[in-house]
């Protein structure tokens, strides 16, 4: 069953099928709360909003084939609310956690997330949304509300940028 | 194309997202140019590792809703939100009556047995959640005319004043919608309408708006606030979003004033 077929079927109230959408989306998407936040207790709780919002508010999704688009939206939407309320937040003090995640990719994949964090926020966005989202030029320019002209610019900045850290982190990137 | 109009189109040209043309122009001049073959080569591989490390974290907590929650048989690291501990009880009072089943009219019987004890507490749990939720419970009412929804919050002000600042405060969204700087301007303290009157397409907004729902009276560092969600359309529902308008006591100290508004997600 595709992603269409399971937000068609949850969008008739099937439960098992939206459970089954979560799980498909659910790490790219916390990979992308987590790019853009930067801490993975946050990111956690941005994407529980995002895909309780979205359990409610499936039955409204018109075009079933965006649903990747549309969640990305909702979970960027979740990420600038925490943003802000991270914002209002007094740290007293800082205790060491554990990560709110398991690593079950290779070891390459943790350097790059690090390299992606290490961005500017512009610059994590559109990379979070086009390679963690995995979402096309113009559905990203949809999500953050700027030009397609913007989001390519931003991601040849970004990929130079990810080289140029990737090299200082004595990591060949040609060589995998 | 030259060097440079490669490295701007290399991205998507790895992603299958380029005309059929300009696809054409990139293979041939990779061809016959080692420097962008070399770029081509980083790039791609670039690419490679960024796609296969969004899919390299797996969250700790599952990310299925209440309504949708499997067994816990991934249990949560951290409980955030009231709705997981909601899941959990439930849950795990599913299990227990599944036992108390397979033991008929046992459990209540034979107070010592661990799971006597154990369905006693978890029923005492649920009767404290279903009172939270019971005040939680999302009612209809009539402000300024309209039909919003009340979610009831612990209130800060007496009723009166509840409502006074509420119709207030949509008193003043009208205005934001309705394009009544004027209005906006009196609703507000000197200082915001001195803002409005600099700046009045920060204000100002085009369009219709619908009404979702509005929050009790919070107090905040000595203001007053009033959350309302918002939408622009009945259409989109990711339209949605939500205006928060603080209030302060007016001269009088009977009525109110809007300080300041913010627009939050």
């Amino acid at each position: 069953m595709d992603d269409m077929m399971l937000v068609q079927s949850a969008q008739k109230g099937n439960e098992r099928a939206f459970a089954a959408l979560v799980r498909r989306n659910e790490r790219r998407m916390y990979a992308t709360a987590y790019a853009i936040l930067g801490s993975s207790w946050d990111a956690s709780d941005a994407c529980q909003d995002a895909f309780l919002e979205a359990w409610t508010k499936i039955g409204a999704l018109r075009d079933p084939s965006s649903f990747a688009q549309w969640m990305a939206r909702i979970v960027v939407n979740k990420c600038h609310s925490a943003r802000r309320k991270t914002k209002r937040l007094v740290v007293v003090d800082e205790v060491p956690e554990r990560e709110a995640h398991e690593v079950i990719g290779p070891e390459t994949s943790l350097v790059l997330i690090e390299a992606v964090r290490r961005l500017d926020s512009d610059h994590r966005a559109v990379v979070a949304l086009r390679y963690f989202a995995d979402l096309k030029v113009d559905e990203i320019a949809e999500v953050l509300r700027i030009p397609a002209g913007t989001v390519k610019s931003r991601i040849n900045r970004a990929m130079a940028r990810l080289k140029e850290l990737l090299a200082t982190a004595d990591m060949e990137v040609s060589s995998r | 194309m030259n060097c440079r109009d490669i490295d701007e189109v290399l991205e998507p040209y790895i992603r299958g997202e380029l005309a059929t043309d300009q696809t054409r122009a990139v293979a041939e001049h990779l061809t016959g140019c080692e420097r962008c073959q070399a770029a081509y080569e980083d790039t791609r591989t670039l690419v490679t590792m960024l796609l296969d490390a969004g899919e390299a974290l797996q969250p700790a907590a599952s990310m299925v809703p209440l309504a949708s929650a499997p067994p816990p048989d991934r249990t949560p690291i951290r409980v955030s939100r009231g709705w997981i501990a909601v899941a959990a009880t439930l849950a795990a009072l599913t299990v227990a009556s599944a036992t108390l089943l397979t033991v008929p009219a046992l459990a209540k019987q034979v107070p010592l047995l661990p799971v006597t004890r154990e369905i006693a507490a978890l029923e005492a749990d649920t009767a404290e959640l279903s009172a939270q939720v019971a005040e939680l419970e999302v009612r209809l009412a009539e402000v300024d005319g309209e039909q919003v929804t009340l979610v009831e919050t612990e209130p800060v002000l007496d009723a009166a004043d509840n409502t006074l600042a509420q119709e207030h405060a949509i008193a003043f969204v009208r205005a934001m919608y309705g394009g009544d700087e004027d209005v906006l301007q009196a609703l507000a303290t000197p200082a915001l309408a001195e803002h409005i009157a600099e700046q009045p397409t920060d204000y100002l907004r085009e369009g219709g708006v619908v009404f979702a729902q509005i929050t009790n009276v919070a107090e905040h560092e000595g203001s007053y606030w009033v959350f309302i969600r918002m939408s622009d359309t009945v259409e989109f529902t990711d339209s949605q979003f939500q205006l928060n308008i603080a209030l302060e006591r007016d001269g009088s100290g009977e009525g109110f004033l809007v300080s300041a508004v913010e627009m939050d997600a």
